[in-house]
């Protein structure tokens, strides 16, 4: 095998796998807009791990709950006592920002997740046997995807009653098939392949060709979309809790944050941008989460694919 | 080809017919491969229009699938065409068999859809096809400004960035790309109300000034389509029409800031992986001028997978634009549909969710069809 030489601050040994791994490390370095991805992300993490020490919930209430320091609808600026001021209803704006980032990963990493493991069990399955239980189920994903992933969650959510579960619940429901998909059509293709044949011929079992053999080959792609993911399920998440369908009033949940300031947007009587607050600072955090998982995905993709990875 | 012999020997009647037949030849196998191509696109539509159906069924079926989750005497405002029905459900329950198993009740529930009966919407206080009707003009408008203009700008942008590649130009549409698909569409739409309407004190949300609405409702300024930039133009009243178009503009911004991403980065990617083909470096030894290599040879087939997603972004517009209606009061169907879910108005989300389906099969039907039109390497496979 011809030796690629590896450029750059990272240096691998002789070992193909270190080797890999410094060849990720260095293209994930020359690449500005990776490391903020990953910056970003690092950063919600760390928000969403220390949230309890960040911002104290007040003993004996639901943590998730956002505190309230009066009853008066209009918001109170940021200054000393509350970093980020008060939304309407004087909920802590800062509090309830640190809890909604658990609140966003909740969503994201659990939609996600199940997402992913129903799509691997379906989408092998699919690929594996292939013949009518392929085509039925493939039937089953043409139809969901058939629809808006917005429109079908909401749907969802109406029929199971308001909340972030049933919101939670939909964006699953929604979102397995795109996951059976790729599932699928990694298997057709990994099945194809010689090594498959051979582990056949020496009469491996199809649970351990499917589980050591064909799925740690479909892992790459798997991962690139999960992380491009977890931004668009806690961007539809939002848009459904914005709209109202989700938590009750007062829930750490930065789109229905969002939609408290609605009634503020024209500001005060000759200072059109008096609550500027309650609008600009959930809403930057939200777009920023969203943006760090999409260019920590793309990060991922340029060097997971081997298609363009080496260009 | 012809040969220059057959043309210096004209002896004999012979080779001028074999002369005849060269020249003729290519014209006959074209017109055969006419004939041929129009076969296939026949035999593809029909293969298309056939697999429409199971797919237009399933549609229907995961719509009843949901509505299966509420319990009868909920399901039975599905059925209802009139609010006197409201008052005795146990009769529309019995007549509509919602007690029957429940195949027979799919059976019920699709002969009432086919017949245009979506159920009666309980926040709008109208049949949910009429609540559709009524609104779909507003939808429509904004979708015909929306559409275009995204797809035009997704087009050029991602074009100049392929061409401009890893240059400012490049980095810095790139980078607007990435914010725009990861703008909040939602928060997007407070951020430019607030700066619009909240700082400068223009572009107020809804579709017309309240002096305009009244104008429409007084019956001085006749509604032929319901698109009122469309109707003050056949009224031949500029002041509405400027109305009309002023509170497009925040929508329409919205919109394609959004949406401008995802075309662009598909453009760009198509626009370079034809640009690094050997037709494209051919057609530069040729001495072909940049422009023409660009706009007549790469863009030309790096448009091919644009048009998927040209057609399937149109289709979510025209099906509703929830987000973006409820922001800017823009009343179309999107804005009906958000409304009805937060008060839980079963039909009408269901109706609005069915009809969406549908829209988006038939979308992705034309586009597959164009595809087929396009490239012949799809009708051919």
């Amino acid at each position: 095998m011809k030796m690629v030489k590896v450029k750059g601050r990272f240096r691998g040994g002789e070992s193909p796998r270190i080797r890999e791994l410094a060849f990720i490390l260095n293209r994930i370095r020359r690449s500005p807009l990776s490391i903020a991805g990953i910056i970003m992300v690092l950063f919600f993490t760390f928000i969403a791990i220390f949230a309890p020490v960040l911002a104290h919930p007040q003993p004996n209430r639901d943590p998730y709950m956002m505190p309230r320091y009066g009853f008066s609808p209009i918001p109170r600026p940021p200054g000393p006592d509350f970093l980020f001021g008060t939304t309407e209803g004087q909920y802590d704006l800062y509090y309830g920002i640190i809890w909604g980032t658990r609140t966003a990963y909740r969503i994201g990493v659990l939609v996600v997740a199940v997402s992913m493991i129903l799509g691997i069990v379906i989408g092998s399955i699919a690929g594996y046997y292939e013949g009518v239980i392929d085509e039925v189920l493939m039937r089953i994903t043409d139809i969901i995807l058939a629809f808006p992933a917005l429109i079908l969650a909401m749907a969802f959510v109406v029929a199971f009653g308001r909340g972030l579960d049933s919101i939670t619940f939909a964006l699953i429901l929604v979102w397995w098939p795109s996951y059976a998909r790729l599932v699928r059509g990694e298997v057709l293709k990994i099945t194809a392949e010689d090594f498959v044949e051979a582990a056949k011929a020496i009469g491996c079992s199809d649970f351990r060709i499917m589980v050591r053999h064909v799925l740690p080959n479909t892992i790459f792609p798997l991962i690139v979309m999960a992380s491009l993911d977890i931004g668009s399920v806690v961007l539809t998440a939002a848009a459904l809790s914005f709209l109202g369908l989700g938590a009750p009033t007062g829930y750490a949940d930065w789109g229905q944050i969002i939609s408290l300031s609605r009634n503020w947007i024209t500001g005060a009587p000759g200072n059109p941008f008096a609550y500027w607050h309650t609008y600009i600072i959930p809403g930057v955090f939200l777009f920023l989460f969203v943006m760090g998982w999409n260019l920590l995905g793309d990060a991922l993709r340029d060097v997971f694919d081997p298609m363009i990875r080496r260009r | 080809m012809i040969s220059g012999k057959a043309i210096r020997s004209p002896a004999n009647i012979l080779p001028f017919f074999f002369y005849l037949s060269k020249i003729a030849n290519p014209y006959i196998r074209v017109g055969l491969q006419g004939v041929r191509m129009v076969n296939n696109i026949k035999t593809y539509v029909a293969r298309r229009l056939i697999l429409l159906l199971p797919t237009v069924l399933g549609v229907t079926i995961l719509i009843f699938a949901v509505a299966q989750l509420f319990d009868p005497v909920q399901r039975a405002s599905l059925y209802i065409r009139d609010p006197k029905q409201l008052r005795s459900i146990d009769e529309v329950i019995e007549k509509y068999g919602l007690n029957q198993p429940i195949y027979l009740q799919y059976f019920s529930w699709f002969s009432q859809v086919l017949q245009g009966n979506l159920g009666w919407s309980q926040s709008l206080h109208m049949q949910v096809i009429d609540a559709i009707i009524t609104r779909f003009p507003a939808t429509l408008e904004l979708a015909l400004y929306a559409a275009p203009i995204t797809i035009f700008l997704g087009i050029r942008l991602g074009k100049l960035s392929a061409v401009k590649k890893d240059t400012l130009i490049d980095h810095l549409t790139r980078a607007f790309a990435i914010v725009g698909w990861s703008l909040p569409a939602f928060w997007l739409g407070i951020v430019l109300l607030a700066f619009f309407y909240g700082g400068l004190g223009i572009f107020a949300p809804g579709r017309l000034s309240p002096w305009a609405d009244v104008l429409i409702t007084t019956g001085e300024f006749r509604v032929y389509t319901g698109l009122y930039t469309l109707d003050a133009i056949l009224n031949l009243n500029g002041a509405v029409f400027l109305d009309a178009l002023s509170h497009l503009i925040l929508p329409v911004t919205t919109l394609t800031i959004i949406n401008v991403a995802l075309i662009m980065r598909i453009m760009r990617s198509s626009m370079l992986e034809q640009l690094g083909k050997t037709y494209i470096i051919a057609a530069r030894a040729r001495g072909l001028d940049d422009k023409k290599v660009i706009d007549k040879h790469a863009a030309k087939n790096a448009l091919i997978p644009v048009i998927t997603l040209s057609g399937l972004l149109t289709a979510g517009m025209l099906s509703g634009m929830v987000i973006t209606e409820t922001i800017f009061e823009f009343k179309g169907i999107g804005y009906f549909a958000a409304h009805a879910a937060t008060q839980l108005d079963i039909p009408a989300v269901l109706g609005f969710a069915l009809l969406t389906g549908i829209i988006f099969v038939i979308a992705n039907l034309i586009v597959d069809l164009l595809y087929a039109y396009i490239d012949p390497r799809i009708r051919l496979a």
